[in-house]
């Protein structure tokens, strides 16, 4: 019996040893890639006048969508500022997701809004539209509210797709604080590809609350908190280390849910927002990518490494479980809808791609514990040395630090809004780093597939509404969890499309 | 009756100190704002002859401020020159709309701007 | 406490000296990358901590530079309205020169703040920064720059120089100039454009390859912003076998209003490109020409939905008052992009009068009544 663990637990030690060692290998390759990546974006945007494009007509028009739900407290401010970002041609349609607070009349009192009369070309199905407001005043000609039912994050995407007018999209969260010259590094990617980019994600910079006067970035201090370090540090390995190179191969699943440009023709032939998009747009970006695949189109999907975007990170561990939940879940439901390109060798690249994402989000965590929970129990009950077990997590431990820094470094070098943040207290952050917040992670990880039933009955009634509509393709994914409110939501919208062809013919 | 007291929002610094320096040097009483929103406050507090603002601006931008200024009964009448990169005439339209007094857009001649000036100034005055 | 150091570095002597030749190789390569990665932790520390102290002190003294080059910059700007340019170059030039600026760094920001002022002034005021620039002779740095084996760096240099008009440039940049750059990068390009009077645009038969938008966006910007320049007939481009160079003229034609480009641009209505067919229909209808009119309603009907959108488009720009039985019978076309766009247009003449009818398609209020009873 003994004889048994002691084999086992050779076995899963070796096996544990060469597994950290092949992730090692993987990880530096990336953070390799990665950093080429970012200098090549330096050196191709160094002295680069972004104004130059502001100022000409020939620059791409930009539609930014914001939907919110009941933000009466920030929604002027963030409109305001949004207005005023630089670039000339662009327009903001601000989404109203059914909020119950006052917040849609308090915008319609502040800039002067008025109810206008507009045909809706219904490319993808949305809850109902209440009405869409226009400003009578020129200084905020650029602003469309559209008032709706609510339906969610990605039906009020949907609606603000069908609303818009121009071939780019840009989607933002409204905690968002963009760059004033944020559209100008947005767009300048899809002018410079002559391969047609579909999607561009950007690297969400953390930022203290305090920093921010007016909707700026007036100074840039030590994220406050442990979790908020933590977080910060976990997000700028992940972006900086891995999909910079990832956007490099042109093989980027992961395009924040914060802050990202859209082809709107594209995302409009593959059905656009699916209601359940969760944190990073993953299932959303493999269906676009097996349309561009299925139809040979050349297309890449990118991460802009510059500074963009800034949030303000979770403080409390309660909301970063939420986020990271679901962070997993999206990966999940999305890798599960497109099960079949995962494990079709014609998808070459985005087979590969999925594959190592699920092995990374979903396979990766199951390993990791159990080769720890066994490793540990065969060494206290002596069935294995010490030794080599410390060895491993030493190894593995010293990388994790390693990597932070690395990654400090990179945005040092590059974006240098770390400067003022303090050293000392980043190092101990990363010390501290993967002996908290990693186990922490597990167990949220572990807590996360218990939130995950799917629905098939109202599957199939979503898919069949959808393609009511002559002009929107056959959804590609099923669509979970829809509940008894939007199921009313569904047949309202049903009803005012049917009124709507009426009307038209 | 002291001197025409003149505000300048621009939110690019050099350009900003260049402008100062020259309406200063051309006898006028020259008050600075970086940003928008400086510069509502500026307008709310005192009265202006002559107005002159950027368009591009964080929070509030030039347009948004010449409609506040149009629309308070006090400074309706007050002149406003708006400085604006070349080659936007959607801008150039709606700022007329909204009833902004000149346009004076990048690269400008200095002594034309202070010729400008003067004409708005003789007219308040 | 001592004792338990003393321990661990036994511990760790142990396994790193006198046990490691025992262990089997994928240990002994864990134990490395334990050694490597804490030198490396080690290492990334010292390098940001030193990094920092010296981009701290850079960033201090460069806003103290920044400072004095602005002010007196300023002073120059607003200094005697009626001295010759002379005058005011002879009284400031020893000024700069006390400053430190044979040190790059210094001499990068007044560099930095002439060229902003430079592209921000015109008139007198640039001709004085320019006099200025050449007087420090300023002008030597980027000439060496020329020789660079970095596209960018030569970009940079080209940029600076045409942007201060240096003298005998063109001999210079045409030694220099890298036959084999690299289109993406075309800041060179426009720059060599901005310099060579005589025939500015030559530039555009010696790219072969096809220009991104931004490239096209970069050459069009210095184009139509540099003064002085002869602009030539862009028809003669029209024939190129390059389409974005097709594009890059279309929108010329249409910025500087080339009427007699018409006949080419019918032509160009063929063009098996449909980016190309689609810019040819909207340049045609910003030339606001009512005889091309009929050639458009002729090709609607083959074209694809983006050429039919832009066709309407055209008409509305046009407005002749012709088409209206025409648009009239685009607001019951299958597609919504052209029936709602036949409606705005039909909405818009009517406004303007030339639209003769009463009992154009009720459009107004669509979402108003389909939404009626919620």
């Amino acid at each position: 019996m003994s004889g048994m663990f002691h084999t086992i637990g050779q076995i899963l030690s070796s096996v544990a040893l060469y597994y950290a060692l092949c992730l090692i290998a993987v990880y530096a390759v990336l953070a390799f890639f990665s950093g080429l990546e970012m200098k090549r974006y330096i050196l191709r945007n160094k002295g680069v006048k972004h104004r130059d494009i502001l100022s000409s007509p020939h620059a791409p028009s930009v539609s930014i969508l914001v939907p919110f739900n009941n933000q009466a407290a920030i929604v002027l401010e963030k409109v305001r500022l949004l207005l005023s970002l630089h670039y000339n041609d662009f327009e903001l349609i601000i989404i109203n997701d059914g909020s119950t607070d006052n917040s849609l009349k308090k915008l319609i009192n502040s800039f002067n809004l008025q109810r206008a009369d507009v045909l809706l070309n219904e490319r993808v199905a949305t809850a109902a539209v209440k009405g869409i407001y226009r400003s009578s005043d020129p200084a905020f000609s650029r602003l469309t509210v559209v008032d709706k039912l609510n339906g969610g994050r990605c039906d009020a995407l949907n609606a603000g797709v069908n609303v818009s007018g121009n071939e780019l999209l840009l989607c933002l969260n409204i905690n968002c604080m963009l760059e004033p010259d944020a559209l100008l590094r947005m767009v300048k990617p899809f002018m410079e590809s002559r391969i047609q980019v579909i999607a561009a994600g950007a690297v969400v910079r953390s930022i203290n609350a305090s920093d921010i006067v007016r909707g700026q970035a007036v100074a840039f201090s030590t994220p406050r908190g442990l979790q908020a370090k933590f977080q910060v540090l976990r997000h700028l390995r992940s972006s900086l280390l891995r999909h910079m190179a990832l956007s490099r191969f042109n093989s980027l699943l992961h395009v924040s849910r914060a802050v990202a440009m859209f082809h709107k023709p594209t995302l409009i032939s593959c059905g656009g927002f699916m209601p359940e998009c969760v944190e990073n747009n993953a299932e959303l970006v493999i269906r676009m990518k097996r349309y561009m695949i299925d139809n040979l189109l050349p297309h890449r999907i990118i991460l802009i490494p510059d500074k963009i975007c800034w949030l303000i990170p979770p403080g409390n561990p309660a909301a970063a479980a939420v986020q990271y939940q679901n962070s997993i879940r999206g990966t999940a439901d999305g890798l599960r809808s497109h099960a079949r390109a995962l494990f079709n060798p014609t998808y070459k690249w985005l087979a590969l791609s999925s594959a190592s994402m699920f092995f990374s989000k979903l396979i990766a965590p199951v390993i990791e514990f159990t080769l720890c929970v066994s490793l540990l129990g065969l060494a206290a009950f002596g069935y294995i040395g010490w030794q080599p077990v410390l060895i491993v997590a030493s190894m593995v431990y010293l990388f994790c630090v390693s990597m932070s820094l690395l990654a400090i470094a990179y945005e040092e070098l590059t974006f240098r809004y770390t400067l003022n943040f303090s050293l000392s207290k980043l190092f101990a952050a990363s010390i501290l780093e993967p002996l908290f917040y990693y186990p922490v992670s597990l167990m949220w990880f572990f807590g996360s597939r218990k939130g995950n039933v799917a629905q098939p009955a109202a599957t199939s009634l979503h898919v069949s509404m959808v393609t009511a509509e002559p002009q929107v393709p056959i959804a590609v994914a099923p669509v979970k969890n829809l509940n008894a409110d939007k199921f009313a939501n569904c047949e309202i919208r049903n009803l005012t499309i049917r009124n709507r062809q009426v009307l038209d013919e | 009756m002291g001197l025409p007291k003149i505000l300048v929002v621009e939110d690019e610094a050099l350009m900003l100190k260049a402008l100062e320096f020259r309406l200063k040097k051309d006898g006028y009483d020259v008050y600075t704002a970086k940003d928008g929103l400086e510069g509502m406050e500026q307008i709310n507090s005192q009265r202006f002859d002559l107005i002159i603002t950027d368009i591009m601006m964080p929070y509030i931008g030039g347009l948004e401020l010449l409609s506040n200024v149009r629309n308070n009964r006090e400074t309706r009448d007050t002149p406003v020159i708006i400085l604006s990169v070349m080659g936007i005439e959607q801008i150039v339209l709606q700022g007329f709309e909204l009833g902004a007094d000149d346009f004076v857009t990048k690269p400008f001649n200095l002594s034309e701007l202070s010729i400008r000036v003067r004409k708005y100034l003789k007219q308040v005055v | 406490m001592k004792d338990f150091i003393l321990h661990i570095w036994d511990y760790l002597r142990e396994i790193f000296v006198v046990r490691l030749p025992s262990f089997p190789i994928a240990i002994r390569c864990a134990l490395f990358l334990i050694v490597f990665f804490t030198t490396a932790i080690a290492e990334l520390y010292i390098f940001i901590a030193v990094q920092r102290r010296f981009l701290y002190y850079r960033l201090q003294r460069d806003t103290i530079w920044k400072n004095k080059f602005s002010n007196i910059l300023g002073n120059m700007i607003v200094y005697g309205e009626n001295e010759t340019n002379e005058a005011i170059v002879q009284h400031f030039l020893p000024r700069f020169e006390r400053m430190s600026i044979h040190r790059s760094s210094v001499r990068r920001i007044l560099v930095q703040q002439l060229l902003e002022y430079r592209e921000s002034f015109s008139g007198n005021t640039s001709q004085v920064l320019r006099d200025i620039y050449l007087g420090l002779n300023l002008d030597q740095y980027p000439k060496k720059k020329l020789r660079s084996r970095l596209a960018k760096d030569k970009a940079a240099a080209i940029r600076e120089l045409s942007l201060m008009q240096v003298p005998g440039l063109v001999d210079l940049i045409s030694a220099y100039a890298d036959k084999s750059v690299d289109v993406a990068n075309v800041d060179a390009y426009s720059a060599l454009l901005r310099l060579d009077k005589v025939n500015p645009l030559g530039v555009l038969n010696t790219i072969q390859q096809p220009l991104s938008d931004w490239g096209q966006l970069m050459l069009f910007d210095a184009i139509i912003k540099t003064p002085g320049i002869n602009i030539p007939a862009f028809s003669t481009w029209l024939a190129s076998a390059n389409d974005s160079i097709v594009l890059l003229c279309l929108k010329l034609i249409a910025h500087f209003q080339q009427h007699e480009a018409i006949p080419m641009l019918l032509n160009l209505l063929a063009h098996q490109n449909v980016e190309v067919r689609v810019w040819a229909v909207r340049v045609l209808g910003k030339l606001e020409d009512p005889l091309c009119e009929g050639e458009l309603v002729t090709i609607y009907p083959n074209e694809s939905l983006i050429v039919k959108s832009e066709i309407l488009g055209a008409l509305g720009k046009i407005a002749s008052g012709e088409q209206i039985d025409f648009l009239r019978s685009c607001t019951t076309a299958p597609e919504f992009e052209i029936r709602n766009k036949a409606r705005e247009l039909l909405k818009a003449q009517e406004k303007s009068g030339t639209m003769l009818s009463n009992n154009t398609v009720d459009s107004n209020g669509v979402l108003h009544h389909a939404l009626n009873g919620f």
